[in-house]
């Protein structure tokens, strides 16, 4: 059981720290939460024998305490771009040509959080739709729903930068 | 090889590559460096992707060892101290104490110093028992 949580569950863990992070934007808590969930999978560790896919297991154990973290520590999850100021950033063109991730950031954070879900667990981690439809438990016609709807929206904006110069 | 990249955009927006498609389109963005906001588009969810803890994750159940590795530590270290001591007696010394006033003055002293070692062994023994309860604590209240 323990060599199973070694091989299964402890690779995984920068995977669900990601998840996490991209839940909570916060680098501390991230890792406090996904510290959490590996107490949580050792305590259970004797269901691993029948879990079918453990990394996805683990991913959805970590979206839980992700919200039950929320809850509990009354925690606000701010987007990156209230912590900055927003129509400087925006309005800087270099900034945004110029930090890839900065710039990606601000794209997904306009997006309802279940699409920002599904786009993180697919292009991010590059999980299957099988694997997101067990982690956020929707089913597949809902998550290619979801993606491609983050994907026009990113899309858009790839063409408005490609067109103007800027995204609005 | 250009053709092929376009064809692969046009599925991966309409949402019909599959993973190993997404992963090519990856890698040529990174191995082609263009300026262009898809390049940078796909560079962007590469360097996503490469993002770590910078704290390293604590194996579970590790924790519990520390109380243990102190009492096996307190254990080790007494039968060391025992053995120095019976190997000790059976030598033979240069100088012999007759007086039993004086020999029981020199093993009072000797005793004494042990004990003071073995009662700091045993007060360290007992804070990291405490510790290890606290941490336990701690993580249930968390959980």
């Amino acid at each position: 059981m323990s060599s199973l949580f070694e091989q299964n569950v402890l690779p995984a863990s920068q995977r669900m720290y990601r998840y996490a992070l991209s839940i909570l934007k916060d680098a501390d808590s991230a890792h406090d939460v996904v510290q959490e969930c590996l107490v949580k999978i050792w305590n259970k560790r004797e269901m691993l024998q029948k879990v079918d896919n453990t990394e996805a297991w683990a991913m959805r154990i970590t979206r839980n305490q992700c919200f039950d973290w929320v809850k509990t520590n009354r925690f606000t999850i701010l987007p990156r771009e209230q912590e900055e100021e927003p129509d400087q950033v925006k309005a800087d063109h270099d900034t945004l040509m110029g930090d890839q991730q900065k710039w990606l950031a601000l794209v997904l954070e306009t997006l309802p959080q279940k699409q920002q879900e599904v786009f993180h667990l697919r292009e991010i981690d590059g999980m299957t739709y099988q694997e997101i439809s067990e982690i956020l438990s929707l089913n597949l016609s809902e998550v290619k729903v979801n993606l491609h709807r983050a994907r026009s929206k990113v899309r858009s904006v790839l063409q408005k930068i490609e067109a103007y110069g800027i995204a609005n | 090889m250009e053709s092929r990249i376009e064809q692969l955009l046009t599925k991966y927006w309409a949402g019909e590559t599959s993973v190993q498609e997404e992963e090519e389109l990856k890698a040529f963005y990174i191995e082609n460096p263009s300026l262009t906001p898809t390049g940078m588009y796909f560079r962007g969810l590469n360097k996503e992707a490469e993002v770590v803890s910078p704290k390293a994750f604590k194996k579970p159940g590790s924790r519990f060892s520390r109380s243990r590795f102190a009492v096996a530590a307190t254990i080790a270290i007494g039968i060391m101290v025992g053995t120095m001591i019976l190997r000790d007696t059976g030598k033979k010394h240069d100088f012999e104490i007759t007086d039993p006033q004086q020999a029981y003055e020199i093993a009072q002293t000797v005793l004494g110093k042990m004990s003071v070692s073995l009662n700091e062994a045993q007060t360290h023994s007992t804070q990291l028992k405490k510790l290890s309860k606290a941490e336990e604590i701690i993580k249930e209240a968390q959980l």
